[in-house]
């Protein structure tokens, strides 16, 4: 067996893996922590290490008459360590204070992707499409002037909850949508689009009619509107969905991400029609018994992403396809 | 020649299309368009299939082999003997034991078959790092297999 067994072995590697190996930022971002926590720890152990033999150095010099007898120099040696002790915590101070910075800066930079922080700490996998909610539940700060919980302080999200990206929402009311009817996937299944919904990876399956392929811990967390392109590339910091509908006045344009969704979209149902240098597939309305008409676009085919639109039938074609031009990564 | 000139080439005289190439394949038409233009290459599967497929060496597809087959020779543990199926598997477990930081760089080299400044550039890093990482990873894979199958 030699090594084109292996790399025959490695071309059948699980799709999940493949998928997280794309997520350049987050993969990257982790990479770098783990240097710098690294750097950081050896600095300080070579720092220690100089301080105490800088320390004992000196001891070793003084003249006799400053040294103690015996059990005082027991005593007078526990004085220098402690002074070492003191140093070696002002030093781990002093370095923990470049940490919090640079962590506070990564949090509020990061606060409303969640993402890259939150792939390792997790531990259910939980999927929400749209908003999800901060626990309002959680301690808040206590108002200075008056002793009451503080209302107008938001605490920044926990790397283990979903962000929201929406104004906030009361999680004890039914989430209230324009339309609180769920609106019919553009592809043709009913129950594509929820809004403030969490679900688990198991009923997200049947919820949104998508056979949506396994993942990693990573794919879900942290889940938030945006969107991989067609090339792989993360639009936020490790997280990404598989599909987003705009809703518009009187209709819909889907895009779904068909690099993660196992089958694909693209369909050449319906007139060809070119249109500012692409082409679109136009299902006039009668098309599937009602009086929608339906336009679809997919730049690569069945690969990155499909857009399909979803309008009242009377509704200029050309305008649905300004709108799809107008959200096309 | 680049791999994506000679795939690009030899469908060309076998007359094809891009499409009907990803028909023959089962694979997008977009991803053989990446093959051809070098944005991504093919994963050692395909090279296999297409060697067959257009009736030419792996070699002749496969410019960077002598290098990854050599460096992967060195996690194969002496004396072990195993069907693709089962070294297949194997892989995946080893992935499975691994950090995601360990697992997407030797992904990146083995299965997308990208050098150490490529990896080194799309994460950010240094590239000695890239190689740190793979040199003990492989390590890790030998004791893995030698630990899976002895």
């Amino acid at each position: 067996m030699n090594g084109r067994y292996v790399l025959y072995a490695i071309s059948g590697t699980d799709e999940q893996f493949l998928l997280e190996s794309q997520q350049f930022t987050a993969i990257g971002k982790s990479i770098r922590d783990d240097i710098n926590n690294k750097r950081r720890i050896s600095f300080c152990v070579v720092a220690v290490a100089v301080i105490c033999a800088a320390v004992f150095g000196i001891v070793k010099r003084l003249p006799r008459s400053f040294v103690i007898a015996p059990t005082e120099m027991t005593d007078s040696q526990t004085r220098f360590l402690s002074e070492s002790s003191q140093t070696e915590g002002t030093m781990e101070m002093v370095s923990s204070d470049a940490t919090i910075g640079g962590d506070a800066r990564t949090t509020v930079s990061d606060a409303p992707d969640v993402g890259s922080a939150a792939q390792t700490q997790t531990t259910a996998a939980s999927l929400s499409s749209a908003v999800t909610v901060p626990d309002s539940q959680s301690e808040t700060p206590i108002d200075e002037t008056t002793g009451e919980p503080d209302p107008h302080v938001i605490e920044p999200p926990s790397p283990s909850d979903p962000v929201s990206t929406a104004p906030f929402v009361d999680a004890s009311t039914e989430p209230t949508t324009v339309d609180d009817d769920p609106v019919e996937d553009p592809g043709g299944s009913a129950g594509a689009v929820f809004t403030s919904v969490v679900v688990s990876y198991s009923e997200a399956r049947d919820k949104f009619a998508h056979p949506i392929v396994p993942c990693s811990k990573g794919d879900f967390l942290g889940y938030k509107i945006g969107i991989v392109s067609k090339n792989g590339d993360i639009d936020s910091s490790g997280s990404f969905c598989l599909s987003v509908t705009y809703i518009f006045e009187r209709g819909s344009i889907g895009l779904q991400d068909q690099d993660r969704l196992t089958g694909s979209s693209a369909s050449t149902t319906g007139e060809e029609c070119s249109y500012r240098g692409r082409v679109f597939y136009v299902q006039p309305s009668g098309s599937f018994g009602d009086q929608n008409v339906r336009v679809g676009y997919y730049p690569s085919w069945d690969a990155g992403i499909a857009y399909e639109a979803y309008f009242d039938g009377d509704v200029d074609v050309n305008e649905i396809m300004d709108l799809i031009i107008s959200v096309e990564i | 020649m680049k791999t994506g000139q000679v795939i690009a080439e030899l469908r060309t005289k076998a007359g094809m299309t891009q499409e009907q190439l990803a028909a023959r394949l089962f694979v997008s038409r977009d991803l053989v368009s990446k093959w051809e233009t070098d944005k991504s290459p093919p994963n050692y599967k395909m090279i296999l299939k297409m060697a067959e497929l257009f009736s030419v060496g792996v070699d002749d597809l496969f410019d960077k082999d002598s290098i990854l087959t050599e460096e992967l020779a060195s996690c194969v543990p002496e004396g072990l003997e195993l069907g693709t199926d089962e070294l297949t598997t194997a892989v995946n477990g080893f992935f499975d034991s691994l950090s995601a930081r360990d697992r997407a760089v030797f992904i990146r080299r083995y299965y997308y078959f990208e050098d150490s400044a490529e990896i080194a550039a799309e994460y950010g890093i240094n590239k000695a790092y890239v190689r740190t990482v793979l040199m003990r990873t492989r390590k890790k894979l030998k004791k893995y297999l030698k630990g899976a199958f002895e």
